[in-house]
């Protein structure tokens, strides 16, 4: 689905010639794959999946998405239709003043027939769960639900892939929790490809692969359990690691024979209770 | 100083269709110098409740008095009067507004969208300024408050606030109302959209300060894992009312009442609850992954010993 | 303190006005407007007072409802009453005439009828935006403006200009009440002084607000290319505008009254 190969990009009124917000990156994300990309703030996962959805372009080095090159400028709005893209803030990227003229907002701009465009948007709508509030302004929705309405107006447009830029910085817990598993379900039920960026460890999970970057570059990739055991180097980079994790980790520098992939209380209630 | 909440009670839109009680005859008493986090989802009062403690809203009814001085005294806003208010009245009531806020000081959530001028410090002295203070103590205060929040004043005083980075606007944020030097110091989710480093360095400067200063520290926060590190009192707010206050062991084993409202627990509360339901001989009220770890050693060297 | 403010007030009632044409609704308007001018007898007056009337209760819109949108524009209203009873000059004898106060019966009919033709006017626009929703009332000038496109006029531009501007209006009313209560947590004071101090006192609110509107403008603009917008060229609407049997009838019905307004 999304592939890069040498991937470099600077931003232009960066006045260091060394200074690549995004280095070196080969990549390659399958069809129906949930990746999660986490790193601190300007570790340039940001402005990573900006490049993938056309925003920004390569300083050297391809992306192809869907089999179609970036660079080539005759294609980005095709590129824009098979690879959606949800930002951070919810109020930023709402256009209409009533939820499903929004989400009606990308297949309008697609040339599609009104009847086209409302079977997607009573589609999409259904997706997300926010039909009950097709009618309303956006805002008199929370968070959590005017970022859903997003999520739909993406969905609306038919993508193959979701680009997800810390779609739940700005939520409060019961939104970030409908958030996610608005994303998941996607994934999941639907099929769709999933990009997700986020800081929040405890979202990276439940993913296919963890894509761990700082200072432009990848520093770590692999499952969840893989990337999660390496403690010492997300330290070191100053990123989380669930509890459970970080107490495994703990004991097994204190001499106890646990597994270092614990992510779970289930899975460190059943190693220890092999040791009892 | 103490703070003493008397059946504070606030209504929104009262006498209309859209009545809402946001607060509930709350009744509360804060010691000096505790470290207090106040947790609710949103909608549980909790904003109102702190734009209460500094004045910004008057309550429908009860009293919020810190170090006694009734801070909810006199605070009638003029317009909402039918009659012409004289100068003396409006000049008394700003007085006594100084008077709350150079008591409690109120740091809004995403602080930095507040930043205006444009050096940091003149943004900086903006509270102090207003509190009537002259010259050299405006300056000695923004030395200060740039020193805790760890932005030497020497280095950045004449740069503008507007390009320094998310966390460091936040910090200057924060240091322009510890600039008002007040006795309680209110945050409401300092940590909100900051990264884990980001996060660690300004609880951790929040802390040093509270140490420090025996400041009476209140943050409003979402993140169990961190109130159960740093906070030494818990009061979770729910529907207007508080329905849990004391230490983080204590709030934090009523596990399907702080589910049931919304919330959570630490994950470590949850592995806890499970050990001991699997019959491991540990205290039931760990809640941080230090304690976990020891008593988890202590546990398997027992057994250890025992199959030896 | 904020929040109480509306804009665009929809008053949201089905009705045969609410649910006629934008398109529709916006001619009729702008006939209205200018039958007001037509007309200056009494029996007109009475005409456009019935018709009006009857408008109003075929769209369900409580009659206080309306008389609402009135309150501001009272003072106008007296405004321009008085100036027509003082400054007309009539041929007949003047009714008072005291020193420099000279009051002629013309001016005082003149007065009336222009007060009235105010509150009429006022009446039937406010009717428009209460039968209409905003994004009907956007949709409508778009497509009426359409035939102008090639003189140059952004038709669609325009459009765009005010749904994005009705969608964020609530969204920087929030942001301005918040970034003043955190400003006056801060010591600001934006209640006391003279006018002065007022408009400095406004800096701190007005900047913070301003960075923070080309801050989501910028964002959006962002998330609106990535949904591939790319101008009003090749896009097409969900909901189109279509005439029917209702606006037909209205259609007959205005035609009626402007010919009653042209023939008195």
């Amino acid at each position: 689905m999304i592939r890069t190969e040498n991937l470099f990009f600077k931003y232009e009124d960066e006045k260091d010639p060394e200074k690549y917000a995004v280095k070196d990156i080969n990549l390659h994300i399958a069809d129906g794959e949930f990746v999660v990309i986490i790193g601190h703030n300007g570790s340039g996962k940001s402005t990573l999946s900006k490049l993938f959805n056309g925003i920004y372009h390569p300083t050297s080095g391809k992306i192809i998405i869907d089999g179609l090159d970036t660079s080539d400028d005759s294609l980005i709005w095709e590129i824009r239709k098979r690879a959606g893209m949800v930002f951070q803030n919810p109020d930023n990227q709402l256009v209409a003043t009533i939820v499903e003229e929004d989400v009606a907002f990308g297949p309008e701009n697609l040339g599609l027939s009104p009847e086209e465009i409302r079977t997607r948007v009573d589609e999409a709508l259904e997706s997300v769960k926010m039909t009950a509030f097709k009618r309303k302004p956006p805002h008199h929705l929370s968070g959590g639900q005017k970022q859903r309405v997003a999520i739909a107006g993406i969905l609306a447009m038919r993508p193959k892939c979701i680009i997800f830029d810390e779609p739940t910085a700005m939520l409060d817990p019961s939104g970030r929790r409908e958030v996610i598993h608005t994303i998941q379900h996607l994934n999941r039920s639907e099929k769709m490809t999933v990009v997700h960026i986020t800081h929040f460890m405890d979202e990276a999970v439940h993913a296919d692969r963890i894509i761990v970057m700082d200072k432009g570059a990848i520093v770590l990739e692999g499952t969840p359990k893989e990337v999660f055991s390496q403690v010492d180097v997300l330290k070191e980079i100053g990123l989380d690691v669930p509890q459970v994790t970080l107490l495994s980790y703990e004991l097994i520098k204190s001499g106890v024979r646990v597994s270092p992939e614990n992510l779970t209380v289930e899975e460190l209630v059943e190693s220890l209770c092999r040791l009892k | 100083m103490s703070i003493k909440i008397v059946n504070l009670t606030h209504i929104y839109d009262k006498k209309t269709p859209n009545e809402t009680v946001a607060i509930d005859h709350i009744n509360l008493e804060i010691e000096t110098g505790e470290f207090i986090g106040l947790i609710g989802h949103t909608g549980s009062g909790k904003s109102t409740l702190i734009q209460q403690m500094n004045g910004l809203l008057k309550p429908s009814d009860g009293e919020i008095i810190v170090s006694g001085y009734n801070i909810t005294e006199g605070l009638d806003l003029p317009r909402n009067q039918r009659k012409r208010v004289s100068k003396s009245e409006v000049n008394e009531r700003k007085r006594r507004l100084i008077e709350v806020r150079k008591r409690v000081g109120l740091v809004f959530q995403y602080p930095e969208y507040q930043l205006f001028e444009e050096t940091i410090e003149k943004d900086v002295a903006f509270g102090p300024i207003n509190l009537g203070l002259d010259e050299t103590e405006v300056k000695l205060r923004v030395i200060d408050a740039m020193q805790t929040v760890g932005m030497p004043y020497e280095q950045f005083k004449d740069r503008s606030p507007f390009e320094l980075s998310g966390g460091q606007k936040r910090r200057i944020a924060i240091a322009g109302v510890l600039a008002m030097k007040p006795e309680v110091l209110i945050l409401d989710e300092p940590t909100a959209g900051l990264d884990p480093k980001g996060r660690d360095e300004i609880l951790a400067q929040i802390k040093a300060l509270h140490e420090k200063e025996k400041l009476t520290v209140i943050i409003v926060s979402h993140s169990m894992e961190d109130m159960a590190k740093i906070a030494e009192r818990l009061i979770v707010m729910n529907k207007g009312n508080v329905v849990l206050d004391g230490t983080p062991k204590e709030v934090f084993r009523h596990i399907d009442l702080l589910e049931e409202i919304g919330l959570a627990v630490p994950q470590i509360s949850y592995l806890t609850r499970a050990l001991v339901s699997q019959g491991f001989e540990i205290d039931p009220d760990i809640i941080t992954v230090d304690e976990a770890k020891d008593a988890l050693l202590n546990v398997l060297l027992k057994q250890k010993v025992k199959n030896d | 303190m904020i929040r109480d403010i509306t804009i665009g007030q929809y008053y949201s009632v089905e009705s045969p006005i609410h649910k006629m044409d934008p398109r529709f609704k916006l001619i009729a308007s702008m006939l209205y407007l200018i039958s007001l001018f037509l007309i200056n007898q009494m029996v007109a007056y009475l005409v456009v007072i019935s018709f009006i009337g009857i408008v109003v209760k075929v769209s369900k819109v409580p009659f206080q409802f309306i008389m609402k949108g009135l309150k501001p524009v009272f003072m106008l209203i007296i405004f321009a009453f008085l100036i027509n009873v003082f400054l007309t000059r009539g041929t007949s004898d003047p009714l008072i005439d005291i020193g420099f106060i000279t009051i002629y019966s013309e001016g005082v009919e003149r007065a009336f009828f222009m007060a009235i033709r105010l509150v009429l006017l006022i009446v039937g626009t406010s009717l428009l935006t209460l039968t209409t929703s905003p994004i009907e009332l956007t949709d409508g000038i778009e497509y009426l403006l359409n035939p102008f496109k090639r003189i140059g006029l952004p038709a669609h531009e325009l459009a765009m200009m005010m749904t994005i501007a009705l969608r964020f209006i609530p969204t920087l009313l929030e942001e301005t009440d918040k970034i003043m209560k955190a400003q006056m947590a801060r010591g600001a004071d934006f209640e006391s002084g003279n006018l002065m101090n007022r408009a400095k006192a406004l800096i701190p609110l007005l900047v913070p607000l301003f960075i923070s509107a080309f801050r989501r403008a910028d964002e959006l603009a962002m998330a609106m290319e990535a949904r591939c917008y790319k101008g009003g060229e090749g896009r097409t609407r969900m909901k189109v505008l279509r005439y029917t049997s209702l606006d037909i009838i209205g259609s007959l019905v205005m035609i009626v009254y402007m010919a009653a307004c042209i023939a008195l």
